[in-house]
């Protein structure tokens, strides 16, 4: 159980060009803490729970902060959050929602979920960088979880 | 007093009259009777006395035995009559003197008859004796004189009484003749006061009553028959009058029911020209009136129908239970329904039937009133229609859910382009800044041109797929209603539309607004875009000018925005509201063209009405509707 096992930020993302944006905007904000991608819900939920391609990972280890796009193959980004959320050892875990949708019924349903945040992704990349800088600067730096 | 009694009375004071004057009558009689017996006796007592005087003269000259006896015998037939009137009375103290004077004179004659019946021894001639028998003679003589003169006296007193009591008589009746009279005047007098005049009121109050005038009262004076009887007359005027009285009331309420049958048999006709099939039957369902409309309707004539039992006839079938029918008309006085009738051909018909109750006095339905409308033909055709509706809404039932279908896909779909179109605008638009960072030294200033274009144009997308989801979203959402405060949303907005430079530059004349009802969300989108449009194509002008204003028009206010700005063209003037419609080119002012849809959208959602007047370089105005809140100005 080195280290190295525990990431600090899960990017739940199935678009290659956002993740690759979303890793670009880190390294611009200098952002170096371990980043695991799951690019579908049902990836994330394996690494969540120690199971498929991550049974043998330590499951005291668990990222800071959840990065989770909602129009997800397989598993949904929404039904992601409700298992998250109604699970017991996960939900400290803060979650945040990075998310290409305006939309007011998706943004209802993530709060609803109990989501700690919800992000529009901007298309403009200056405004995109900008956002991820606050977002990982806010969870990772600012913000205390319960230990 | 009654006349009864007034003419018993006069019949036993006549009845008196008439006994008293019997009484005298016969009291006279008696009298007289006496009178003229007296005179009879001194008759008697006068040829008595001459006769005594004759046979004492003979005597005197024949002193025999036989002439002493005659006189003898007369005189006890004297003394006898003389008795018998004493006895009768009346002049006493003369027959004393009479008898008297006759017993005188017997004594005087005995004695000369006993002087002649000297005894044997004396002589006949003695002078002494002979001197006694003429002495006795001539007293003898002189007693027959006194005698004779008292009765004289008797026999005038006699006819004197009798004078008196002839003239007593012819006074007594004199008297009763004169009372008789007077009490027949008298009689007669009072009479013509209680009976003739009381007569005469009463037959003049007849004559007046008769005349008609039954007011007229007679006056009773006396309680007596007479009066009894105006009375009675009285009375029988005032029945008189009250007959009357009910007679003309009998007249006139006989003039109104002759006319109300009169009006009765007109509309009995009338009833007869009314096309409905009327009909009027008994509780137990016989006909007792059937209109023409009916013959017409049933094919049964008047005559047919008329005692038939209607339910029989027309072989009813009723909707519902009769007994329920009766109990209903019992409790309201009419039923309505629609019912099943036969006609004679046998063709059944439906008809709308009104029933309506008749009452008698007692209150209990007397007849029914039943009118029916043939209605085969409308309930046909309400049957067509019903098969129409139901088709229809069968028909709308599946474009409903077509439409929802359409509105899940297009929910659907803009929830896609939220996701899956900002996707690759965000890769163009974040590869074309990673070219722009990273390649910096690759690229000429061509090159760096067109990727700024490409930037541009992504930008551009992002704000028409931004807005078309605005758009979309209108649609969805759900309205919330509440009473709005223009005045102050007004102004908030000009506070965000109108850039702080350009604050002095632009004269804003706001009017005070009405409220009106609406969702405070949308209707501040509508204030945002038309306040934004005008500050937008107002902005060219060196003094642009921008008015707001309200007015109430059929319960719903209507407000306007007013510019004086590059206005446009009405010919184009439909496409105004149309999605992604423009009517000025984006190099002259910016827009995606989704503004006015939105806000047309919205007015159309809360029932107003939205629309422009506008001139070419002379401004534009924007009209809009909103119901009002109810709460008069606001």
């Amino acid at each position: 159980m080195s280290e190295y096992d525990c990431e600090d930020i899960l990017l739940v993302e199935d678009n290659p060009t956002d993740i690759e944006l979303t890793m670009r905007a880190f390294r611009k904000n200098n952002l170096a803490n371990p980043v695991i991608v799951a690019e579908d819900g049902s990836a994330a939920l394996d690494y969540l729970f120690c199971r498929g391609d991550y049974a043998g990972r330590n499951p005291a280890c668990l990222p800071k902060v959840i990065l989770l796009d909602l129009k997800l193959p397989k598993v949904d980004g929404l039904e992601v959050l409700k298992v998250i959320k109604g699970e017991e050892r996960l939900r400290m875990t803060p979650v945040v929602v990075l998310t290409s949708s305006r939309e007011e019924q998706d943004i209802v349903a993530s709060y609803h979920l109990g989501v700690n945040s919800y992000i529009v992704k901007p298309i403009n990349f200056d405004k995109f960088v900008d956002a991820v800088c606050q977002l990982g600067l806010y969870w990772l730096v600012l913000n205390q979880c319960p230990r | 007093m009654t006349i009864a009694t007034r003419l018993k009375l006069n019949i036993l004071v006549s009845a008196a009259v008439v006994l008293i004057m019997s009484l005298a009558f016969a009291a006279a009689f008696v009298l007289q009777y006496r009178a003229s017996e007296r005179v009879g006796f001194s008759d008697a007592l006068s040829s008595g006395m001459y006769d005594l005087n004759l046979l004492t003269e003979y005597f005197i000259k024949y002193p025999e035995e036989r002439p002493k006896q005659q006189w003898n015998i007369q005189y006890e037939s004297l003394m006898e009559v003389l008795g018998d009137a004493s006895r009768e009375s009346g002049h006493g103290f003369l027959d004393q003197r009479m008898a008297q004077g006759l017993q005188d004179m017997n004594v005087l004659f005995q004695e000369l008859a006993r002087s002649y019946e000297r005894p044997a021894g004396a002589r006949p001639d003695d002078p002494v004796v002979k001197a006694r028998q003429e002495q006795l003679g001539d007293l003898i003589i002189l007693k027959l004189r006194e005698i004779a003169g008292i009765t004289e006296r008797i026999s005038f007193e006699s006819t004197r009484d009798i004078r008196d009591t002839s003239r007593s008589i012819a006074v007594l009746f004199t008297v009763l003749a004169l009372v008789l009279l007077l009490l027949a005047i008298r009689f007669s007098l009072r009479m013509k006061e209680v009976i003739t005049e009381p007569i005469t009121r009463l037959k003049e109050g007849t004559e007046i009553v008769r005349g008609g005038d039954l007011d007229h009262r007679i006056p009773v004076a006396v309680w007596d028959e007479l009066g009894q009887l105006t009375d009675s007359f009285n009375g029988m005027t005032d029945h008189l009058k009250a007959t009357t009285v009910s007679r003309n009331e009998l007249m006139a309420e006989v003039a109104e029911r002759k006319a109300a049958e009169e009006a009765l048999r007109r509309q009995a006709a009338l009833i007869d020209l009314s096309p409905d099939g009327i009909l009027v039957r008994k509780l137990d369902g016989t006909i007792t009136f059937w209109n023409r409309g009916a013959e017409e309707l049933y094919g049964w004539a008047k005559a047919e129908a008329v005692g038939k039992l209607a339910d029989e006839l027309l072989h009813t079938r009723f909707p519902e239970d009769v007994e329920f029918v009766i109990r209903q008309l019992r409790r309201t006085g009419r039923w309505t329904g629609e019912l099943v009738h036969r006609t004679r051909d046998g063709l059944d018909i439906i008809v709308q039937s009104f029933w309506m109750a008749q009452y008698d006095r007692s209150g209990d339905i007397s007849e029914i009133l039943e009118s029916n409308v043939d209605i085969t033909e409308r309930k046909a055709a309400e049957s067509e229609i019903r098969r129409f509706n139901t088709e229809l809404e069968g028909l709308v039932e599946e474009r409903t859910a077509e439409l929802e279908r359409a509105n899940r896909e297009l929910e659907s779909f803009s929830y896609s382009v939220s996701h899956d179109l900002r996707a690759p605008l965000r890769a163009i638009e974040g590869f074309s800044r990673i070219l722009e960072e990273d390649y910096q030294g690759s690229l000429d200033d061509e090159g760096r041109r067109v990727l700024s274009v490409i930037v541009d144009n992504t930008r551009n997308m992002s704000k028409l797929i931004d807005d078309l989801l605005a758009f979309s979203r209108v649609g969805r959402y759900e309205l919330k209603h509440s009473p709005l405060d223009m005045n102050a949303m007004v102004r908030a907005v000009l506070d965000e539309v109108v850039p702080a430079g350009d604050r002095g530059r632009i004269s804003l004349a706001v009017h005070p607004l009405l409220g009106a009802k609406g969702d405070p969300a949308l209707i501040r989108q509508v204030w945002i875009n038309l306040l934004s449009n005008a500050v937008k194509f107002s902005s060219k002008k060196e003094h642009p000018r921008i008015e707001v204003g309200s007015r109430e028009t059929d319960g719903a206010v209507l407000y306007c925005v007013k510019d004086n700005g590059a206005g446009f063209d009405m010919a184009y003037g439909s496409k105004l509201f149309g999605v992604f419609q423009r009517l000025h080119s984006v190099k002259e002012f910016e827009g995606t063209g989704v503004g006015l849809a939105i806000t047309q959208r919205i007015v159309t959602r809360h029932g107003g009405r939205i629309w422009a007047e506008a001139e070419p370089g002379q401004g534009a105005t924007f009209f809009f509707t909103l119901p009002a809140d109810g709460a008069g100005k606001g």
